[in-house]
């Protein structure tokens, strides 16, 4: 009876999932630094979302934020996955030819495009909510689990991360 | 145009990049919109018979469990204290010679009819002496000096005398009076029952002494005397005792005479002292102690039964949490632990991987 209370309170999930799709991919984006890999998980978490839709309670957070946290999740169970596939499969996975990659983020120049991708996924996770998606200090700090302080000196570093990565790349 | 800087404390510099990165957003191709549009028109698992998760399942279930398991320990526990209560009420009854009472200044009157009633004087035909103390408080000075009166009036009614009658009041408010009268033993519960009616009961003793083996003892020394009389006489009667030993005989003669009738008034003595109980009476007009309670009825009783549990359980739970709360620290700081370590190593994975 609680569960459905919280539900009726907020908007229902077909209604999340269509006001939220585009930033739930964003920040996979640039989370993964993989376009086709954040479709994927993308699809995944909105899965993993609706069997979850009853826990989501409207108090706590926005819609937005609860799906962005899914997906974080989602990704970092990616990531640990992917982690033990290459121990595993390290000397074949040395010899694994690099393929062409799709454009991370349509409408970037190339220079910035490379240095976005040479960043970590926690520097571009910070750019991605904080820039991209604009969601509030505190609530990227609960998110990552930092300080509202660490979570600006974060951002401010990944930017000059990126500046120093766009430098390079033009001087290559 | 200067972009909006997305939060106060970001560079200047910074500020045409992070408006680089806004102005061009990625966005998800229609397949992935479709998949999407298509989950969320799936229709939703069913509800889960359990709203709550299981670890607050577990925090609700944790206290439940530990109150009933405190309760089934006060209950057990409880249980035993009545036991205990009342073989010791049957061992108190059991003791022959001295019956504790209560001390001063703590009132029982409840109790104090069962206590005359279980030790009521010859109820097992052996010769006793019984001796009681009652202290009585009433209202004021003159209401002192009526029941004075009437417990004098009592005591002679009652066939018994006045041995000590003191009356004094050491100011215009408050007073005292100590009377030790005898009563026949027949008639001392019926003596103690009046003296309680005179105000309320403030401390009572009651001592019972016996004196069956101390009186035969003496019957036998009395019989023993009179035939070593009767002896004595017997030779001093025969003509054939020579002077010398007719002279002694006599000193003797004289000095058993003398033990019997010693021995004689010892008997009386204690006769007297198993016919007559010994009451001391003080009336007081102190409040030194609260009035005599009446006997609590049902819902007092049960209310303070209740009390009782609750304390009993409180008790419990308290120590239960003292001893539980060192494991509950460290579970909880285990937790802690867990959780930062799990932050760190997705914060690692996170620099790591790309």
């Amino acid at each position: 009876m609680l569960t459905r209370r919280r539900v009726a309170a907020g908007p229902s999930f077909a209604e999340a999932a269509e006001a939220h799709l585009d930033d739930v991919h964003a920040y996979l984006v640039y989370l993964l630094g993989d376009r086709d890999l954040a479709e994927e998980l993308t699809a995944a978490t909105f899965e993993q979302a609706l069997r979850r839709w009853r826990r989501f309670d409207p108090r706590r957070g926005t819609p937005r934020t609860w799906l962005c946290q899914l997906a974080r999740s989602v990704a970092l169970d990616h990531f640990r996955a992917e982690g033990r596939r290459r121990r595993r499969e390290q000397t074949y996975a040395a010899a694994e030819p690099l393929e062409e990659r799709p454009p991370l983020v349509e409408g970037l120049s190339p220079t910035l495009e490379r240095a976005l991708r040479a960043l970590s996924p926690a520097d571009r996770e910070v750019l991605a909510l904080r820039v991209v998606l604009e969601l509030d200090v505190t609530v990227v700090a609960r998110m990552l689990g930092i300080s509202t302080t660490a979570c600006s000196t974060r951002l401010n570093r990944a930017l000059q991360r990126l500046e120093e990565r766009m430098h390079d790349a033009r001087a290559a | 145009m200067m972009p909006a800087p997305p939060e106060p404390g970001l560079d200047v510099r910074h500020w045409e990049l992070a408006e680089k990165l806004r102005a061009a957003p990625p966005r998800p191709s229609d397949d992935l919109r479709e998949r999407v549009r298509a989950i969320s028109l799936t229709a939703p698992p069913s509800p889960r018979r359990r709203d709550l998760p299981p670890r607050r399942l577990a925090f609700v279930l944790a206290p439940v469990a530990l109150a009933v398991v405190a309760g089934v320990a006060v209950g057990l526990r409880g249980s035993d204290d009545s036991r205990e209560t009342t073989s010791d009420r049957g061992a108190l009854e059991a003791t022959p010679t001295r019956i504790p009472g209560p001390a001063i200044g703590e009132p029982e009157a409840s109790e104090h009819s069962a206590l005359s009633k279980t030790f009521a004087p010859g109820a097992n035909r052996r010769l006793q002496q019984y001796q009681a103390q009652l202290r009585v408080r009433v209202r004021n000075l003159d209401r002192l000096g009526d029941a004075t009166q009437q417990a004098m009036r009592t005591t002679r009614s009652l066939g018994g005398y006045v041995v000590v009658a003191d009356y004094g009041a050491a100011t215009r408010r408050n007073g005292e009076s100590l009377l030790v009268v005898r009563v026949p033993v027949g008639r001392v519960q019926q003596a103690i029952f009046r003296f309680s009616d005179l105000g309320a009961i403030v401390s009572q003793r009651i001592r019972i002494q016996d004196l069956q083996a101390g009186f035969n003892a003496l019957e036998r020394r009395i019989l023993s005397l009179r035939q070593r009389i009767a002896r004595l006489e017997e030779r001093l009667a025969d003509p054939t005792t020579a002077p010398e030993q007719r002279a002694r005989l006599r000193a003797q003669l004289l000095a058993e005479r003398q033990n019997l009738s010693a021995a004689l008034r010892a008997r009386d003595a204690t006769l007297r002292r198993g016919r007559l109980a010994r009451i001391t009476l003080t009336l007081t007009t102190r409040g030194e102690a609260a009035a005599a309670p009446g006997k609590p009825g049902y819902f007092e009783r049960t209310l303070s039964d209740a009390f009782e549990v609750v304390g009993k359980v409180l008790t419990w739970t308290l120590y239960i949490l003292i001893v539980a709360a060192p494991f509950v620290l460290l579970a909880l700081l285990v937790l802690l632990g867990e959780r930062a370590r799990r932050r760190r190593a997705d914060e690692r994975l996170l620099e790591q991987t790309g």
